[in-house]
């Protein structure tokens, strides 16, 4: 099929992508001004345990040679020591990128449905009620701040209200379901433990929540506009005039019209969502990438750095791929070339 | 002639807020058709024949456009005092329309057969019984088949070789004159009453012009269907059309037959408009005009809006001049004529 091999020549073309950007990464984490060793060792380290550092991560070997032993360890599966807490990078990354994950996902999931839908709500009422108020919720809750909304959510529904727990992505008595994919909604209904599942999503649904404002308003706003546009087309009035429903016209032949965009904004707003979910992570201690990626970089820990860098350009190449191929099966008219 | 007419539109006024004021786009529009008429309205772009055409559907959209006064009348009942779901039904059943650019009328994204079969069940069933397209049971299965079959006959009607394999297509296969049979099809999907056809060759290049007019001859025949034809081009009404009704600035100023409006024109606009017409038999005059530029319409001209270009302008052009009857088939509207019967 097409649309099958189309996937696995772009899957091949990641590969280089990837080599440039571990090159740069590596590149751009070693040339900083700063000394990792020095900050690791603390400031009473002597000169010779500084030595014995370097030599144990290889910093002694000149940059090329560092690089090429980097890359030959990743295809080994090694993706090498945290300079600071001596933990493996791999294993953190396990714990911590199924979390983060998961609420980005989460987060995208709830302002793509509710964005789309708010946004074709605006458009049938253009510059009625329902379109200024729609604007107006949007607007206030992006103009917030996210740390500051995820505190008044915590308040609000933690503390006062208590409906929902305010961090962590269990309650701490309880254990998680059994590893599969680490995103705990996923794996609880793939060993059918409706139990953690209900935990999890109770957990996770606050913090995605507040996630997922910037994103929502974004999407609504660029669904109602291609909405406006899509519904003033020709074959509108043409579906209209051959007594075809409004349901019908709205929601099968104009929404896909409008929806293409939608999708590009919604791929946009996910690599956004993903860098940003440290100050959510960080409010509802929740035990994802975030604090991970700014304790690493604050203290130039280049092997985490270089780990969490290459596992987001994964996850945002797939999702340019899934987006491309999404546009192809939306629109006939945009052939894999 | 006492029997209900099939469609009277009764001194239709329009208004369209701009940003200049509000335009009076019709004004009083008057036109009548029978049961199996073939009528043609013509006129100058702007003219309001395109506004006249949409405001039987119901299409024109309000805001901006406002109908302030006048009937739409289809076999004697009011279309403007229907509901909007009322009129939805009521397109489904009674109307076929085309438009003028076929690229633009069909949507890009779905098969003519998904959209083929959309027109077909919506015209033939309420749209509260036709089935999900989830939707497995024998009853729904029954109906998507039947829709199908009654597709595949409406492609070979509009002259579509291979139209069982073509309806897997996206619109962006067919070629522009295809597009349109397509479009013809859909129209014709509900076996509509009245097909309303807004300058449906005007976008294509003239060799398939004369095939899509031909298509709609052939099908006039054979279906024994009622048209309005709205068109600028004369060429297409002595082609197509057996009745006409001219349209200036908003109003109708003469209705005939076809042949009496050629050969015997009344309303100094018609003669204008004919005369601008090159023919064969005058080929060394050079073209004629009418002189001056049709009016704004939010400030139209008083009484007769033709008078200010009019060569035969009198005192009495400041009157809005009635309907003056010439013959059986022949009305003017025209302050030169008296009634003849």
């Amino acid at each position: 099929m097409k649309l099958g091999s189309y996937f696995l020549r772009r899957l091949l073309l990641l590969i280089p992508l990837l080599f440039g950007l571990s090159l740069l990464t590596f590149t751009v984490s070693r040339i900083l001004p700063g000394d990792p060793v020095g900050l690791a060792a603390g400031p009473q380290a002597t000169e010779e345990i500084k030595e014995s550092l370097r030599k144990e991560f290889g910093l002694d070997k000149p940059l090329p040679v560092q690089y090429l032993s980097y890359i030959g360890n990743l295809f080994r599966g090694e993706w090498g020591q945290s300079l600071y807490s001596r933990r493996e990078v791999a294993s953190d990354l396990k714990v911590y990128f199924p979390a983060t994950l998961e609420l980005t996902l989460a987060a995208i999931l709830f302002a793509g449905i509710f964005g789309t839908l708010l946004g074709v709500v605006s458009a049938l009422n253009r510059n009625k009620l329902p379109d200024h108020l729609a604007r107006v919720v949007v607007l206030f809750f992006v103009s917030f701040p996210a740390f500051w909304l995820a505190m008044m959510f915590q308040l609000v529904f933690g503390l006062a209200l208590d409906w929902f727990p305010i961090g962590k992505r269990l309650n701490i008595l309880m254990t998680p379901p059994q590893t599969i994919t680490g995103l705990y909604l996923l794996d609880s209904i793939l060993t059918w433990n409706w139990k953690a599942f209900r935990m999890a999503a109770w957990h996770l649904f606050i913090p995605a929540l507040v996630l997922s404002f910037g994103a929502l308003a974004s999407i609504t706003r660029i669904t109602r506009a291609n909405m406006l546009e899509a519904l003033d087309k020709d074959f509108v009035r043409m579906e209209r005039a051959l007594g075809m429903p409004d349901r019908v016209v709205i929601f099968k032949y104009v929404l896909r019209n409008a929806f293409i965009a939608t999708l590009t904004i919604i791929a946009l707003e996910f690599g956004w969502l993903m860098a940003g979910a440290v100050l959510v992570e960080t409010i509802f201690d929740w035990p994802g990438l975030g604090l991970y990626i700014v304790e690493s970089s604050l203290r130039l820990d280049f092997q985490p750095i270089m780990g969490i860098t290459i596992i987001y350009g994964i996850v945002f190449s797939l999702v340019n791929i899934f987006t491309d191929m999404a546009y192809g099966l939306l629109d006939p008219r945009i052939r894999y070339g | 002639m006492s029997s209900t007419p099939l469609l009277e539109i009764k001194d239709l006024h329009l208004e369209f807020k701009t940003f200049d004021g509000v335009a009076k786009v019709l004004a009083g529009v008057n036109l009548t058709m029978q049961r199996g008429d073939v009528l043609a309205l013509v006129g100058e772009t702007g003219c309001g024949k395109s506004m006249t055409a949409l405001a039987v559907p119901r299409l024109i959209p309000m805001p901006p456009g406002k109908i302030t006064r006048g009937q739409v009348l289809f076999e004697g009942q009011d279309l403007l005092k229907k509901s909007p779901e009322e009129m939805q039904r009521f397109r489904a059943k009674h109307l076929g329309m085309i438009f003028q650019d076929p690229t633009t009328n069909l949507n890009p994204l779905f098969t003519i057969r998904e959209q083929l079969i959309d027109a077909v069940l919506y015209q033939q069933h309420d749209a509260n019984k036709v089935p999900s397209k989830r939707n497995f049971s024998s009853r729904a299965r029954t109906m998507r088949k039947q829709a199908n079959e009654r597709a595949i006959e409406l492609m070979n009607l509009v002259g579509i070789q291979d139209g069982e394999k073509r309806l897997s297509d996206y619109p962006h296969q067919f070629s522009g004159g295809m597009r349109q049979r397509v479009l013809i099809a859909m129209a014709l999907a509900g076996e509509p009453d009245l097909l309303i056809a807004d300058e449906p060759t005007t976008a294509l290049d003239v060799t398939i012009q004369a095939q899509i007019l031909g298509l709609i001859r052939d099908l006039v025949k054979k279906l024994n269907l009622s048209v309005l034809l709205i068109t600028h081009n004369l060429g297409v009404v002595a082609k197509t059309c057996e009745k006409v009704a001219v349209m200036y600035a908003g109003r109708v100023v003469e209705e005939s037959s076809v042949k009496d409006l050629f050969k015997n024109p009344k309303h100094p606009y018609t003669q204008g408009l004919i005369n601008a017409v090159p023919t064969r038999h005058t080929p060394r005059r050079g073209l004629e005009g009418i002189p001056g530029l049709i009016p704004n319409l939010t400030q139209p001209p008083e009484g007769c809006r033709f008078h200010p270009r009019c060569p035969k302008v009198m005192d009495t052009c400041q009157q809005i001049p009635e309907a003056r009857r010439l013959s059986a088939e022949h009305k003017v509207y025209c302050h030169l004529y008296e009634d003849a019967l």
